[in-house]
């Protein structure tokens, strides 16, 4: 797609200017890269074993895998990005890089320190100091634990979502948290549907034969999702908010999520007290050849779908399509797809 | 026996009708001590000396300087038995030393028309009786004025009578440059006042700060670029950096915007420009004079690591109302002053944006998608009463709101952006001032305010609130008057106070701070919190400064001291916890803060200075929060030190250049340890030095023609903890180079030009990038903190002005055009999606913007 970045992206004191434009064509693969990066369980406490999956879209099929490990080393305040740059390095000290070795698909434990070191826990003292500053949560108030994922020089940053115990909050609230809370479930991509102009659609399937588009035809891509109930109703398959294995066994002793956007409680800091919310999703998209419209797209109020306008390429051949489904929670699928251009 | 011959009977003495002061001899002033000379004078029969000797000397350079004093004497003859008669009498001549330290000033200058030519022959009068003409060169000169306010009026037989007012200082010489432009004397019936043209005061120098550039309103209005905003002249001063377009940042000596001290009327205000720097906050019909000390400023100001602006505003007409109204593109602004009942006087103002307006009318677009569109208004009144010409009192107030808002819909989440930015504050404020006969002046200003502002932001799903609202109390309390002969002495105190509420949530790198490794248009950090603080911060700072005169005033030594205690009161020492409540922070701290300058007059056209000035500033309200700052931040503090000379190479045009070393501590920086403890967010451990040179040339208005060039070539530099390398300062700028000239032209006809080149900011390379797969959007890796530098910046701008006269009114058209080159000048550094790829984010294209100004 073509992005054109706009002044207005920045919170500079710039305030009339000219904009340069960019033709980034910054959906378009071309080489292996690591476009997502999932956490199963997508929310894990410390000293729980997860797995981390790496989507790579590898437009030439090579087969390539990046290697993993957990970055250690807690961010310093003067630090704006998200990670702490020594956890950037490949072949860090392994007290900062933990590694997981390499795959597709690697396993891991949550570490002991990971909520003093990346979540509300006060970290360890220095001697003869006290505690220091706990992490700021995510809106969503997540933490997260980072996880480095190196592929030939492309570094990939992803994340497990902790389960800690909030610190510092009235003791009412953490005790209406701990009983609402339900730990985020990854979203999955029930559907990607393919819509012509025309309006007809076709559902593509992995492993299904490829889909022909014209050169250059404008198609639009549908991602859909599950829809998660909006109130929390025992027997609707999902462990809800005001819900628990007392008051609603059948979804509830073994608590279920929902891979749609989920309702979920969190703690708002400003009210000082539990609010519940739902998850925003949105789909990134990637394709070997073609254009789109935009990089990103959501779902509009009351829908579970979003969806975004693909130019086929000029030239034929089969092209590869992915969509990666993210929450605002860290959670995320993946879904790819084969096109055929004619 | 004959009658015997009478005796000559002296029937009147002499008188002496003219007398002629002695000079006391230079070879006798440095002992300064008195003397005494008698001669005998033989005086005609016509009054006049014609023979003088010694009859007790006081040694030869007295007895010469009074020698050829009597010999100017004139006298009424003596009679002798009732007929003029020729006499000798004994006189003895007093010589007494008397030193500069006069408790008098002087008013001296030149009329002439506005192309330059003199006007000879011109009574100028003041009301308290004295009167002076004229000369062939339009000059005129007043000796011995006692201090306070004049109302000077310049008349002629066949021209019209014109007045304006000065301030008289003891010990001052005030120069005044009068251009006027005279019209013929109504004819007979015509019921024109014949007192109300126009007098344009130019250049009045009274040097009192060791650095300072002072700049009169009718000279800056004329200046290109300003689009006839006064106080827009600041940012083409000696010493300030260019700011980035539309951001009006003033940046002085290398100190953070925050750090330079804005008065108006003795009055501290939190900004001098508007939103987007378009405009400032007092409407040019309103400003008599605007004044930058870059730094090193004496000890009646403090609370500020880097320079000094102080905006005067004229006073009231005392004749009639008068006023204006001026209309652009940008804003439309209307101004009246004038008298009221008894010595009351008013000044009222007003000026509104309509920029929004405007190019809404011109597009169907939502123009904030694209352009961040100011929206501001200002309005200002004031109330005098003059109890007499050297006693007034003033009621004033000041408002000022200021919006910006941009922001941009987009189908992408992580492109939606919007971020609204405010700042609204109101002044009130009462001065008191009286000038004594014996030279001391008294100056009280107390002021009350309040302070609100508010930035909030959503950046692709990220939120960002900052709202700070402050009620803020200042007084300001000074006497200025003669110790001794050659001591003038100013006392005072100098208190502000301000309780402060905020309220912070979002992400925890927005805003931004001096300081933070980041590149453009780098998404803010997605780990958010919240916290709302109250705190108080109050100071009274005593301030006592002397001016000493040596050598008969060619040395001056003003030596300063400020006693500075502060305290913070902070209503949360650690986060916010509802099971233990809060617990309040409390700190103070007391400075001595000395400050030193010193003038020599190695000739009436050259002066060398030095000056030295410790400071401190006190923490910022909004970086007192227990979460995102810290409640225990105390002072930050810099010293400063300078020296330079001024140099007139020819009348009217001088050189004036400081070399200049400043160093700060204190600083306020984020915490740069891994797990920092809590409520340290901010620690105050940055440090920070600016060092460099600053040149002026400057041509004051004569023959219609002014302007300077000014160039500042400088390096600042900070560090975010002590023993870390010196990187660049933010706001660093090596060369800083400013052109400007107005000539006019006649007819009412003015043009002028300015040419800007700057270095450009420091900024960090984006040297790689990585992938953050969680937000689904890249990461820049950065290279050396400040390690490259935008282009350099030059610009050329224009304007042309008409005026017409009716009668007592006047209209003024121009056309100011910014960056008639339209060059593309770098203003930023953008970066694609994923930071493979770099563009300039350019400033302004050509930019004409006419407008219209009425005075009546």
């Amino acid at each position: 797609m073509r992005t054109k970045l706009s002044i207005l992206i920045s919170l500079a004191a710039t305030t009339v200017a000219c904009v340069p434009d960019f033709d980034t064509e910054s959906t378009l693969v071309t080489s292996p890269r690591v476009v997502a990066i999932r956490s199963v369980p997508a929310e894990a406490r410390e000293g729980e074993a997860v797995e981390f999956e790496a989507l790579v879209a590898d437009p030439e099929d090579s087969g390539v895998e990046p290697s993993f490990s957990l970055c250690l080393a807690r961010k310093p305040l003067t630090e704006l990005g998200p990670v702490n740059p020594a956890c950037l390095v490949r072949g860090a000290d392994e007290s900062v890089l933990d590694p997981l070795g390499s795959g597709a698909r690697v396993s891991a434990t949550i570490p002991a320190t990971a909520c003093a070191s990346f979540g509300p826990e006060r970290p360890e003292p220095r001697p003869g100091e006290p505690a220091g500053r706990p992490v700021d949560p995510d809106s969503s108030g997540g933490f997260y634990l980072p996880v480095v994922a190196f592929l030939g020089s492309d570094v990939t940053l992803g994340a497990s979502r902790l389960r800690c115990d909030l610190a510092g909050i009235p003791r009412n609230a953490a005790v209406e948290l701990n009983q609402r809370y339900r730990v985020n479930e990854n979203p999955a991509v029930d559907e990607l549907e393919l819509v012509r102009a025309d309006g007809s659609s076709v559902t593509l399937r992995d492993g299904d034969d490829a889909v022909t588009v014209e050169r250059g035809e404008r198609v639009t891509f549908r991602v859909r999702w599950s829809e998660c109930p909006s109130e929390s109703e025992c027997g609707d398959g999902v462990c809800g908010a005001r819900e628990d294995a007392a008051t609603c066994e059948a979804d509830c002793i073994t608590p279920k999520g929902c891979t749609g956007a989920e309702r979920y409680a969190v703690y708002d800091a400003e009210s000082q007290s539990v609010v519940e919310r739902a998850e925003a999703l949105f789909v990134s998209y990637l394709a070997s050849g073609g254009t789109f419209e935009e990089e990103r797209s959501d779902a509009r109020a009351g829908e579970s779908f979003a969806e975004n306008g693909w130019r086929a390429p000029a030239q034929s051949g089969p092209m590869q399509v992915w969509g990666v489904l993210r929450d605002d929670r860290g959670g995320s699928g993946f879904v790819s797809a084969l096109v055929q251009v004619k | 026996m004959g009658e015997a011959l009478a005796k000559p009977r002296l029937t009147k003495p002499p008188k002496l009708v003219t007398f002629v002061e002695a000079e006391y001899p230079e070879a006798e002033r440095s002992e300064g001590s008195t003397a005494s000379v008698v001669l005998q004078i033989a005086i005609g029969e016509r009054g006049e000396v014609t023979d003088a000797k010694v009859l007790e000397s006081a040694g030869p350079n007295f007895d010469a300087a009074a020698l050829a004093a009597v010999r100017g004497f004139v006298f009424e003859p003596a009679e002798i038995d009732g007929k003029p008669a020729a006499i000798r009498i004994n006189y003895r001549y007093e010589f007494v030393f008397r030193d500069a330290a006069p408790t008098y000033g002087v008013l001296t200058g030149v009329v002439r028309l506005r192309d330059g030519a003199p006007l000879s022959g011109v009574a100028v009068a003041l009301d308290n009786g004295a009167s002076a003409v004229t000369d062939a060169e339009g000059r005129f000169h007043f000796d011995e004025l006692a201090p306070g306010k004049y109302r000077v009026l310049l008349s002629r037989d066949d021209l019209k009578t014109l007045q304006t007012e000065e301030s008289v200082e003891a010990g001052q010489k005030l120069e005044s440059t009068y251009e006027v432009e005279f019209e013929p004397l109504p004819s007979e019936g015509d019921e024109e006042e014949v007192d109300d043209l126009e007098i344009v005061v130019t250049a009045p120098k009274l040097t009192k700060q060791t650095v300072s550039t002072r700049v009169d309103a009718k000279d800056a209005k004329r200046v290109a670029g300003t689009q006839g905003d006064v106080l827009k002249i600041v940012e083409n001063l000696p010493g300030v950096a260019r700011a980035t377009a539309g951001s009006g940042r003033l940046v002085v000596w290398g100190a953070a915007p925050e750090d330079t001290r804005v008065y108006v009327d003795g009055v501290r205000v939190p900004l001098l420009y508007h939103f987007g720097g378009l405009r400032s906050i007092v409407p040019s019909e309103l400003v008599s004079s605007v004044e930058l000390v870059p730094g090193a400023y004496g000890s009646p100001y403090g609370r500020g690591l880097g320079g000094l602006v102080k905006v005067d505003t004229r006073d009231p007409s005392l004749e009639r109302v008068r006023g204006g109204a001026t209309l652009d593109l940008l804003d439309a602004s209307v101004a009246a002053h004038g008298p009221v009942a008894g010595d009351y006087q008013f000044a009222l103002a007003g000026r509104r944006s309509h920029l929004d307006f405007v190019l809404n009318q011109a597009t169907d677009d939502d123009l904030d998608e694209f352009f961040p569109i100011p929206r501001y208004y200002d309005a200002q009144a004031k109330l005098r009463k003059n109890f007499s010409p050297t006693e007034s009192l003033e009621l004033s107030g000041l408002l000022s709101s200021d919006t910006l808002s941009r922001g941009t819909a987009s189908r992408d989440p992580a492109d939606r952006k919007r971020e609204t930015r405010e700042l609204d504050f109101q002044r009130v404020s009462l001065r008191y001032q009286k000038a004594h006969a014996d030279g001391t002046k008294v100056d009280v200003v107390p002021w009350f305010g309040r302070d609100g502002s508010s930035l909030e932001t959503q950046f692709g799903g990220i939120p960002s609130l900052l709202e700070v609202d402050a009620t803020v109390f200042g007084l300001r309390a000074s006497v200025m008057g003669r110790v001794t002969p050659s001591i003038t002495g100013t006392a005072g105190i100098d208190v502000e106070a301000s309780s402060t509420s905020a309220r912070r949530r979002g992400s925890f790198s927005t805003p931004g701070r001096e300081g933070d490794t980041r590149a453009f248009g780098q998404p803010p950090s997605d780990q958010i919190n919240t916290d709302t603080w109250e705190s108080v911060i109050g100071s009274a700072a005593p301030f006592v400064e002397a001016d000493v005169e040596l050598a008969g005033g060619a040395l001056h030594i003003v030596p300063g001291l400020r006693l500075d205690p502060y305290f913070v009161s902070v209503n949360r020492r650690v986060p916010a916890d509802a099971d233990v409540g809060d617990i309040g922070a409390y700190s103070s701290n007391i400075a001595v803060e000395p400050r030193l300058s010193t003038r020599i007059a190695l000739s009436k056209r050259a002066t060398i200075k030095a000056a030295y000035g410790e400071y401190r500033q006190p923490p910022l309200p909004e970086d007192l929060s227990a979460v995102f700052g810290n409640p225990l931040l105390g002072a930050s503090s810099a010293r400063h030190v300078l020296f330079g000379g001024a140099f007139e190479l020819f009348p009217g045009l001088s050189l004036e250049t400081t070399a200049f070393y400043t160093q700060s501590e204190g600083l306020a920086v984020r915490n740069p340890v891994s797990a920092p403890l809590v409520a340290e967010a901010l620690v105050g451990i940055g440090e920070g030095r600016s060092f460099g040179t600053q040149f002026l040339l400057r041509r004051e208005a004569k023959d219609g023609v002014f302007g300077w060039i000014a160039y500042t070539l400088l390096r600042s530099e900070r560090r975010d903890e002590p023993g870390a390398a010196y990187r660049l300062f933010d706001y660093d700028q090596t060369h800083v180079l400013t052109a400007l000239a107005a000539y006019a032209l006649g007819a009412g006809f003015d043009i002028g030009a300015r040419f800007r080149f700057s270095s450009g900011y420091p900024r960090t390379e984006v040297t790689g990038a990585y992938y953050d797969a969680r937000r689904d959007l890249y990461e820049p890796t950065l290279g050396p903190h400040n390690g490259i530098r935008i282009p350099y910046f030059a610009e050329l701008d224009v304007r042309a002005a008409k005026r017409w006269t009716f009668g007592t009114n006047e209209l003024e058209v121009y056309v100011d055009v910014q960056n008639v080159t339209n060059r593309g000048n770098a203003e930023e550094i953008a970066y694609s999606s994923d930071y493979s790829t770099k563009r300039y984010i350019e400033g302004l294209p050509i930019l004409p913007v006419a407008g219209a100004t009425f005075g009546f």
